[in-house]
């Protein structure tokens, strides 16, 4: 298993590279010039430019400007951002926190209600609750992440008096913090219980086809350890590949909910980073991104591999 | 359980006084929905302590009935009435919270294919404990599930036991199954097809260890087999079942002697292997069992049987018992005093007779003598998989086949015999061209492959064609016959202007009408999608066809058609043939040399009769020990020749002669036979013609002894 992690970590820092210069390049092809942006004014001199693009090394050649990021990235310098001057490594450290909570919490509890009402679908065929299921799994994929917010804040937010926008870290106490989280987990959780619900129920059908459920049947196994052992199990194997693969899109529906919700995560980062052409935030958020998203699919695999011994050596 | 002439009708005789085990009272399953019916008026009474066959083609509803009488099947697709009584519980009727405590409790089950039956994610001792676990668990369940996998033959079981299923062979899963099902030691024990998945060897491994098991804990048994070997082997009493009814049952002795309904009669002289060519032709039933139907009336074999008559569209015929506790639904069961009509008993049967024989061409000529001429030649040939890579430090190396030299001449058929991973297939493979050898060379028709230019290389592609052992996976379901034979003819170079006259000879010549050239793949009988393979073989006109397993999947009522119709195009086209084949028996008949391998390695090779009657290598000799035979007094007095374990890795094949690990008169018996294991025999031929054996001991004493013991 170690072996395993290891290599697996060795080919993705190939793919960590092809990714920083992907953006690095497509970044310096956008439309718009620099120096505006950074000095907030139309017409720079051409000594006050020739003075920023020196200081910013800009006049280098791309290769030379990328390996000198590269370089103090693998230092731990992820440089300054273009407005404020802040280190940028604890711009990220900050902003990334509501995002990851709000994406790990909504994967979670979308596989645990996806789970039971795909695995309840699959062994009730045709009956109510199979209907209900479907039913949840249609809307869930079909309506996109901000209209379910918008439905969530009419509906449920007076209610249950839940915030409709900010964020509050847990150190403002856990009832702050989950007032503010609930909708925005809710609203991304939705989309992803009804892809997995429909994912479960299919792998379940199927997994209650399969000869060993009969011979477990047969041996005189029932219940929670015929459902457990030889219907979960060995149905989950897919639907946790997905879940995982999911985890990595879910990012990108931060990013709306983000906005709907108004939460400075890092959404929101990337968002005002990309208009103001701020090179190094851009770069060092890509990063971190492909760095959650390595991490999860590694994870996966590790998941992967316990649960079905086939792939193990 | 050994012995049981003369004991049959006693044994039923103790039947009617003795309550049965379990009570099979009319039971009827259909599908939800349709209502085709898959079994029909199905009773059944079972003895405890008896083991009672059932035998029938694929899709009779064997499983089905057996699954049925138990309770197993899935109620959301199929309906059952009828009871089947055990002790005072419905097995049908009554809740799953009354049946969970019989099932695995009282009844244990080996089904077919242990892959698919266990588990992949539990490993076999945690499977093997969840039966103690169901049953209200026991303390020392640990040991024994070691214990167990121990009483079944697992060697190491302690650390057998945390193995995966996919870690194991399948001999192994076999009896890790068979573990499974005697963990309660029940009082019923069913085996569905237990051993049709594996090679011979380790069938009669698998038919060895559930006899003791059987023995030591007096269990009733059910034996589900297609394999009418198998069942004279074991069962006390038959049960032939046929399109979802049971046709005929008795005492198997009886049964196998003097099969009463046409069907039985039928099945016992299709099997090829053992009953062989009457008067040049292969036996077999014409036509294919009819498609279940809730409309239909009458006797389902009619279509097939030679005996019919008006009565039999008229009305569906009533299990009746014609005497000695024999029961037949046939409205002209056969007389048993018409001594022509017996069972297998070999040679004796006409051809035909009884049969309605099927007109394709008329009985073949007697076999010329081959012609000298070699058209395709293996010369010392090995293949190498996974070869050393500069990626990984030490990758394993398989010799799938090791220096082997073959010949096949022009209107020769050569036989190829061994277990799987044997490397049998590898050769076909390299033979046709499909695969290049390692080192060694394919010569055809006088040139060496390897130094042919690209299209006297296509030319030999296509002058060698291959036949597989699944012909509906073989073919693309996507096309229609026409189109699949139309590709094959153009590929050929067939002139396409008349390309459609073409397909309609080549269906023809295998025995199809044109008709045919219309339908999907899907649409066809296994026999019949065959047929069809082996036509677009013959579209490009080779000159040797190499023909994998081809009859091994089919139902032993149609493989007889396929090996008449191999025979026929042989004897019309004069092509060489590789037949590669298990079944030692068709081979036997079928081919004019035959060639025995074991780890990639010829050990004997000669005239197929003289390699096969008399086999001079204690391995063929195995081979041919291991391989059942329909005949219950044959089958039972007979020793036999069981080989210890599985065939060893080709990534590690053992020093000297390959086969000293499980020889049964190498070092494991005879210690002083050293050179088996310093040495690595060549072939040899002791007597100087034809047949050479690869064994330093050939026609020793303890050689010869054990050649008795199998002829």
């Amino acid at each position: 298993m170690l072996r395993f992690i290891v290599s697996r970590l060795v080919s993705t820092v190939g793919a960590l590279f092809v990714l920083t210069v992907v953006t690095f390049v497509m970044v310096r092809l956008m439309p718009g010039d620099v120096v505006t942006t950074l000095t907030g004014i139309e017409n720079v001199s051409d000594e006050a430019r020739e003075r920023i693009t020196r200081e910013y090394g800009l006049d280098q050649p791309l290769p030379v400007q990328y390996l000198r990021w590269l370089s103090h990235v693998v230092q731990g310098d992820l440089g300054r951002t273009a407005l404020t001057g802040q280190p940028v490594a604890s711009v990220l450290a900050e902003k990334i926190v509501p995002s990851l909570q709000i994406a790990i919490l909504a994967v979670m509890v979308s596989v645990v209600v996806a789970v039971s009402l795909g695995t309840l679908a699959a062994v009730r065929r045709g009956r109510l609750s199979d209907r209900f299921a479907t039913l949840t799994a249609i809307v869930g994929t079909s309506l996109p992440d901000f209209v379910v917010g918008l439905l969530l804040i009419v509906l449920l937010a007076r209610t249950f008096g839940l915030a409709t926008f900010g964020y509050e870290p847990l150190s403002e106490g856990f009832l702050t913090w989950a007032r503010h989280i609930v909708l925005p987990v809710l609203a991304l959780s939705l989309g992803l219980i009804g892809l997995l619900t429909r994912l479960t129920k299919t792998a379940v059908r199927e997994t209650l086809q399969q000869e060993y459920v009969r011979t477990a049947r047969s041996k005189g196994v029932h219940g929670w350890r015929l459902l457990w052992r030889h219907i979960l199990r060995p149905s989950l194997i897919p639907v946790i590949t997905s879940a995982g693969l999911q985890l990595v899109a879910v990012i990108g529906g931060v990013v709306v909910i983000e906005v709907v919700f108004s939460i400075p995560g890092m959404g929101k980062l990337i968002f005002d980073a990309l208009r103001q052409r701020d090179y190094a935030v851009i770069q060092a958020a890509t990063l971190a991104i492909g760095c959650v998203a390595v991490a999860v699919s590694l994870l996966v695999d590790v998941i992967y591999r316990q649960l079905d011994p086939r792939l193990r050596r | 359980m050994t012995d049981i002439h003369g004991e049959g009708t006693a044994l039923r005789g103790a039947t009617a006084t003795v309550a049965p085990l379990l009570s099979v009272r009319d039971m009827t399953v259909v599908t939800r929905g349709s209502q085709v019916p898959i079994v029909s008026d199905f009773n059944l009474d079972i003895a405890p302590g008896e083991t009672v066959g059932i035998v029938g083609e694929s899709g009779c509803g064997k499983t089905t009935a057996v699954l049925g009488m138990l309770g197993l099947l899935d109620p959301r697709q199929l309906a059952i009435s009828g009871s089947a009584r055990y002790g005072d519980t419905d097995l049908i009727a009554a809740p799953d919270t009354v049946r969970r405590q019989i099932w695995g409790r009282d009844v244990g089950i080996i089904y077919q294919d242990a892959l698919r039956a266990l588990n992949p994610v539990m490993t076999v001792g945690q499977q093997i404990a969840e039966v103690f676990e169901a049953h209200g668990g026991r303390p020392d369940a640990k040991e024994e599930v070691v214990n167990l996998l121990a009483r079944v033959g697992i060697a190491s079981p302690e650390v057998r036991q945390h193995s995966y299923p996919h870690e194991l062979s399948g001999g192994m899963r076999q009896r890790v199954m068979a573990a499974i099902a005697v963990a309660m030691r029940p009082r019923l024990l069913v085996a569905d097809e237990p051993t049709t998945a594996l090679d011979v060897t380790i069938q009669a491994q698998v038919l060895e260890l559930i006899r003791g098991l059987v023995a030591e804990m007096n269990m009733a048994t059910v034996l589900i087999s297609h394999d009418l070997g198998v069942i004279a082997g074991m069962c006390d009493r038959v049960v032939v079942l046929y399109a979802g009814r049971i046709v005929e049952q008795g005492d198997a002795a009886a049964v196998f002697e003097a099969p009463r309904h046409p069907y039985t009669r039928a099945l016992l002289r299709a099997t090829p292997g053992y009953v062989g060519k009457v008067a040049g032709r292969f036996n077999f039933i014409p036509g294919t069992p009819p498609a279940p139907s809730a409309a239909r009336v009458g006797c389902a074999f009619r279509e097939r049987c030679s005996e019919a008559t008006d009565a039999c569209t008229a009305r569906t015929p009533e299990l009746v018992e014609i005497g000695a506790g024999i029961e037949v639904a046939c409205f002209h069961p056969i007389d048993p005093a018409r001594t022509e009509d017996r069972g297998p008993a070999k040679g004796s049967a006409r051809a035909g007779s009884g049969v309605v024989t099927v007109i394709e061409r008329g009985p073949a000529q007697p076999t010329e003598e081959p012609q000298a001429t070699p058209i395709l030649e293996a010369r010392n040939v090995t293949r190498v998989y996974g070869r050393r890579s500069w990626l990984r430090r030490s990758a394993a190396v398989a010799l799938a086949v090791d220096g082997v030299t073959l010949t096949v001449r022009a209107g020769e058929c050569v036989g190829l015999v061994g277990e799987s991973g044997s490397g049998k297939s590898t050769l076909g493979r390299l033979l046709v061209g499909m695969e290049d050898p390692t080192s060694g060379e394919i010569v055809f028709d006088g040139r060496p492959v390897s130094r042919m230019s690209g299209a006297e290389r296509r030319a030999f592609r296509r002058s060698a064609q291959m036949i597989y052992q699944d012909p509906r996976s073989s073919l693309n379901r996507s096309y229609s016959v026409g189109s699949i034979l139309r590709t094959a003819l153009r590929a050929g170079g067939a002139d396409s202007s008349d390309v459609d006259a073409q397909v309609a000879d080549v269906l023809e010549r295998v025995g199809l009408s044109a008709r045919y050239a219309e339908r999907y793949p899907m649409s066809l009988s296994g026999g019949e999608c065959q047929r069809v393979a082996i036509a677009r073989a013959l579209c490009v006109r080779p000159k040797v066809l190499v023909a994998d397993e081809a009859i091994s999947s089919l139902d032993v009522s149609v493989q007889g058609q396929i090996l008449n119709l191999l025979a026929d195009i042989q004897r019309d086209t004069g092509i060489g043939i590789v037949f590669i084949a298990h079944d030692l028996g068709v081979v036997r008949e079928l081919c004019d040399t035959a060639a025995v391998m074991y780890l990639g390695r010829i050990v004997e090779q000669g005239p197929a009769k003289d390699v096969l009657s008399v086999p001079q290598h204690p391995y063929s000799m195995a081979l041919k020990s291991a391989a059942p035979i329909p005949d219950p007094r044959r089958e039972r007095s007979r020793r036999r020749i069981i080989l210890l374990g599985d065939p060893p890795s080709a990534l590690a094949p053992p020093k000297g002669c390959a086969f000293h690990t499980r020889c049964p008169v190498g070092p494991l018996n005879h210690p002083d036979r050293t050179a088996c294991i310093d040495d690595r025999p060549d072939l040899r031929s002791p007597d100087g013609a034809g047949h050479a054996v690869a064994c330093h001991y050939v026609g020793s004493d303890a050689n010869t002894a054990l050649l008795g013991q199998v002829t």
